[in-house]
């Protein structure tokens, strides 16, 4: 019984830390709807947190995330608060946990284009 | 933790025999499931080296080289070495290119450079005692190094096991070399016509640019051979991972007829019966994935990656992606100081390519060779490198490629950076062939 509790509870911290959207989504949509609101290139953005704290904003509908995105420019208001950005979260979370401060991912061969 | 099964299951790809000496082998495992005790005479240190391809038979060879006195036994399932590095060539029908020059034996290599070699299946690793098992005997080590690869993980393509495995079955990646290259060259050589499809992984997958240019080799194949195909290039990316510039030009003026590049194409699923794929790709007028349904002839499907089975059967940490985690910017583990992890597995930021596991490899070399024998050894001053060509043309022999500079901090860790980049030209094509042979020349 306990070995069954331990290992429900192991599986739903593995489950919170992984993200169910598609990183390359998740970059595309960045790119798209937040790069230039943001004023920011995606991995800049990513590279700004560490995994625990990118998820922290993600916590109770990106709450922290929507007043810091708002903070760099008020003008998106409208959009984080839509349903749509509701929509794409899973796939930002998913992309920003990927390239995190802590995290050694970065786009493999990386070119100066 | 292995189980029955899975000891039944390596059975089933026993190797009938060893090319190890008698007096070198460990103790035979009779039909029994309790441990045997590990016979070992020898007083020498020795390294086992698990996988033979580009970063553990460089290994094997060079820490020979190091330090003479080391034991050094490669376990390598297969009897046979055949290179995924310059397979696309071979793919394409480019002149002069045949299956032979792919295959080696491994054996004249073991002579050669005067390790041991046995061809076993490898069913535990046990730290604690030091042993490697395998489905005929355990292996005591001092030093292990894993160069294992990698295997393939359906798990976000294909939930269902079952479309999985009919996946894998009917259109293999290519992407580990041997029975899958040689399905993907029939399929190619029998083509009739339609859409011929090539996926590209997302996440970090061995060798970047191999899909980009095996879609070259088969449009040159097709442009060659009078077939009516065309190669619908599916990428999750919005441009290719890598040397996107030189590929998206050889797409527009190579092979304008015969390629399609479909960037952020997400696959959602198959229908193997009507061999329709479904994927979602970004619309920049409306700002959102819509779903598109595709018919093929036949589809390369390349899943995303993991490293291959031996990291969980050796028990060792991984990082957040699911790699090796090692100790920058070294390559021991951070689970045992004892066992080293190099080439594809590994989860240093560094292109998984041959040239970088071969180049790792001699740094492990230098740097257990000389642990051994009791020497200090600076890696940041033996830090590895890359280079990475690609062929987009096979008449005249065109290349592109890209090399990349490995650096470090400790506060920035390990970094790779390209350093040239060099865009479609003749002089490329011609010296991937002397590059290959080098390569397979420093370890084979």
């Amino acid at each position: 019984m306990v070995k069954a509790v331990l290992f429900l509870m192991i599986a739903l911290l593995c489950t919170a830390n992984e993200p169910s959207g598609s990183v390359s989504k998740g970059m595309v949509y960045y790119k798209y709807l937040l790069k230039e609101p943001t004023g920011m290139r995606g991995d800049l953005f990513a590279k700004q947190h560490t995994t625990q704290e990118w998820l922290m904003r993600f916590e109770n509908n990106a709450t922290v995330l929507k007043k810091e995105l708002l903070a760099i420019n008020p003008q998106l208001k409208a959009f984080v608060e839509s349903p749509r950005f509701l929509e794409i979260m899973p796939h930002i979370k998913a992309f920003v946990v990927h390239y995190a401060k802590d995290k050694t991912n970065s786009a493999q061969c990386e070119e100066e284009e | 933790m292995m189980t029955r099964r899975d000891v039944l299951k390596g059975l089933t790809f026993v190797a009938a025999g060893s090319a190890l000496p008698l007096s070198l082998q460990a103790s035979p495992i009779p039909n029994s499931t309790a441990a045997k005790p590990v016979v070992n005479t020898s007083k020498k240190t020795r390294v086992i080296v698990c996988g033979g391809g580009f970063g553990g038979l460089t290994t094997a060879r060079y820490l020979k080289q190091t330090n003479p006195a080391l034991e050094v036994l490669l376990i390598e399932q297969n009897r046979t070495f055949v290179s995924c590095p310059y397979s696309n060539v071979w793919l394409g029908g480019v002149a002069g290119v045949s299956l032979e020059d792919l295959s080696f034996d491994y054996l004249s290599a073991s002579i050669k450079y005067d390790y041991e070699l046995i061809h076993e299946v490898i069913t535990g690793i046990d730290k604690e005692r030091q042993t490697v098992t395998t489905n005929n005997a355990h292996y005591r080590y001092d030093y292990l190094v894993l160069s294992p690869g990698i295997d393939y993980d359906y798990s976000t393509l294909f939930p269902e096991e079952q479309t999985a495995k009919a996946v894998y079955t009917h259109y293999p990646p290519a992407m580990k070399p041997g029975s899958e290259h040689l399905r993907l060259k029939k399929a190619v050589e029998n083509f009739q016509g339609g859409n011929f499809i090539i996926t590209v992984p997302s996440g970090t997958y061995r060798c970047p640019p191999a899909p980009y240019e095996r879609a070259c080799m088969v449009a040159y194949y097709f442009k060659t051979h009078g077939i009516k195909g065309k190669v619908l290039l599916l990428d999750p990316r919005e441009k290719p991972a890598t040397k996107a510039k030189g590929f998206l030009e050889s797409f527009k003026t190579l092979y304008k007829e015969y390629i399609t590049y479909i960037p952020t194409a997400e696959i959602k699923g198959i229908d193997l019966k009507k061999q329709v794929l479904n994927i979602e790709t970004f619309n920049t007028k409306t700002l959102d994935y819509t779903p598109r349904n595709i018919s093929f002839s036949y589809a390369n499907i390349i899943p995303p990656m993991k490293p291959a089975r031996l990291i969980d059967i050796a028990g060792l940490e991984r990082n957040e992606s699911g790699w090796v985690k090692l100790k920058a910017p070294g390559f021991q583990t951070v689970t045992d100081d004892k066992i080293y992890v190099l080439g594809d597995a590994g989860g240093h930021p560094f292109p998984k390519s041959g040239h970088m596991a071969n180049s790792c490899a001699h740094v492990v070399a230098k740097e257990l060779g000389a642990r051994t024998l009791g020497k200090s050894f600076d890696i940041t001053a033996h830090l590895p490198g890359n280079i990475c060509y690609s062929m987009v043309n096979g008449s005249p022999k065109e290349g592109i490629w890209v090399s990349h500079s490995i650096s470090y901090s400790r506060t920035k860790g390990l970094k790779a950076t390209p350093e040239a980049m060099v865009q479609r030209d003749q002089q490329s094509g011609n010296a991937i062939a002397s590059w290959y042979h080098g390569i397979t020349s420093d370890m084979l």
